[in-house]
């Protein structure tokens, strides 16, 4: 009795010891990681690019109104966003959708003259879920060639998910586009995550 | 006031009653004699201390790293472990996989130091208890029959030794 009692203190040592130090991961407490990575025994709930339970986890669909402007994949068919005012907000917090191989979505505005002020540029930040295939913004003059390519600009410590590029330049009148396209040779899940959403904020501060 | 009475008497009647039985014991062996008795442990070989300090040193060894394993995996588990329903904001990258990979080997590591140590440890109990070297019969003491010239060893033990005298007959 005694060893018996023995070995089942030994056991239980050994399982109070495992459980101890096993990590715990709860659903719904990480967004998903590039192409859509999660823990074991959880996916990626691609509407809220969160790691669920398998069976919650929901495939990826364009938020609601973010291809109201489509189609807008080529510079001929930009939506046109008139005259870029000095100190103003061209375009605040708008939803688009990048859906499919090829898919970009193209804005277009005029600067009409030079701005006064300490720092007069143009300021575009495009937010968009680590969890899908990476998006790039480029800056296109009116003949269609690239001004400025966006560059990463996510705040260290950012708890929304999402990555960052921006363009910060000052520019010269003139009419240009803005394209919005996945980041070539970006990571898409070998193609099963070839798709996002995105906010772009568009802006001309003067300092 | 009756009762403390009582109890003081038979205390009384208890030690005088021992110190008469004590007296009763024969130390100096005044009557007629057999040989005397002794039971002594028996020590353990080198061999068989060599064994169960080196079983009881692998267990402690053993504990020890997997004391370190355990500490390990907690500290790398806390850095990943989440409560359910509560989000951290962060996101799920294979830096976080890899130490959560990292948690779970190290626990296994220590359930297995654990393990081994738990078992050199019960090892060390079985050693001591299989090696266990017995005690020693020692007659001491002879006597010829009576009326035949002899001598007699008495020894009587006591705590921290023993009490040694003779006695001869011509």
């Amino acid at each position: 009795m005694g060893a018996r009692m023995r070995g089942l203190t030994v056991v239980a040592a050994l399982a109070a010891a495992a459980a101890a130090c096993s990590p715990e991961i709860g659903k719904g407490t990480y967004f998903c990681g590039p192409e859509r990575f999660c823990p074991p025994d959880m996916a990626c709930d691609d509407p809220t690019y969160t790691c669920e339970s398998k069976r919650l986890a929901d495939r990826f669909t364009c938020p609601p109104g973010s291809d109201a402007l489509e189609p807008d994949d080529s510079g001929g068919e930009a939506s046109d966003e008139g005259i870029l005012a000095c100190g103003a907000m061209l375009v605040g917090e708008r939803v688009g959708c990048m859906e499919g191989e090829g898919d970009e979505d193209y804005l277009a505005f005029d600067v009409t003259g030079e701005c006064v002020g300490d720092d007069p540029h143009l300021e575009v930040t495009l937010r968009f879920p680590i969890a899908f295939v990476p998006l790039a913004v480029d800056l296109l003059d009116d003949s269609g060639d690239a001004v400025e390519e966006g560059v990463p600009c996510t705040p260290s410590g950012d708890l929304t998910g999402n990555d960052r590029v921006c363009i910060d330049r000052p520019l010269a009148p003139g009419r240009y586009f803005l394209r919005v396209r996945a980041a070539p040779g970006g990571p898409d899940c070998d193609g099963d995550c070839h798709y996002n959403q995105y906010t772009i904020i568009v802006s001309y501060p003067l300092a | 006031m009756v009762r403390p009475t009582a109890v003081l008497s038979a205390l009384l009647v208890t030690l005088v009653w021992a110190g008469q039985a004590r007296g009763q014991q024969d130390y100096f062996q005044q009557g007629k004699s057999d040989t005397l008795t002794f039971h002594v442990d028996r020590e353990r070989s080198t061999q068989q201390r060599i064994l169960i300090a080196s079983l009881f040193g692998g267990s402690v060894l053993f504990g020890g790293v997997g004391l370190l394993f355990h500490i390990d995996s907690k500290n790398k588990s806390d850095d990943v472990s989440t409560d359910a329903g509560r989000h951290t904001g962060r996101v799920y990258t294979e830096e976080l996989d890899d130490t959560r990979r990292a948690a779970l080997r190290s626990r296994n590591l220590a359930i297995g130091s654990y393990a081994v140590g738990g078992g050199l440890l019960i090892g060390t109990f079985i050693a001591y208890l299989l090696t266990d070297p017995g005690q020693e019969v020692v007659h001491v003491g002879t006597e010829a029959d009576s009326g035949a010239a002899g001598a007699r060893v008495l020894l009587e033990p006591t705590d921290g030794g023993a009490l040694v005298g003779g006695a001869w007959r011509f």
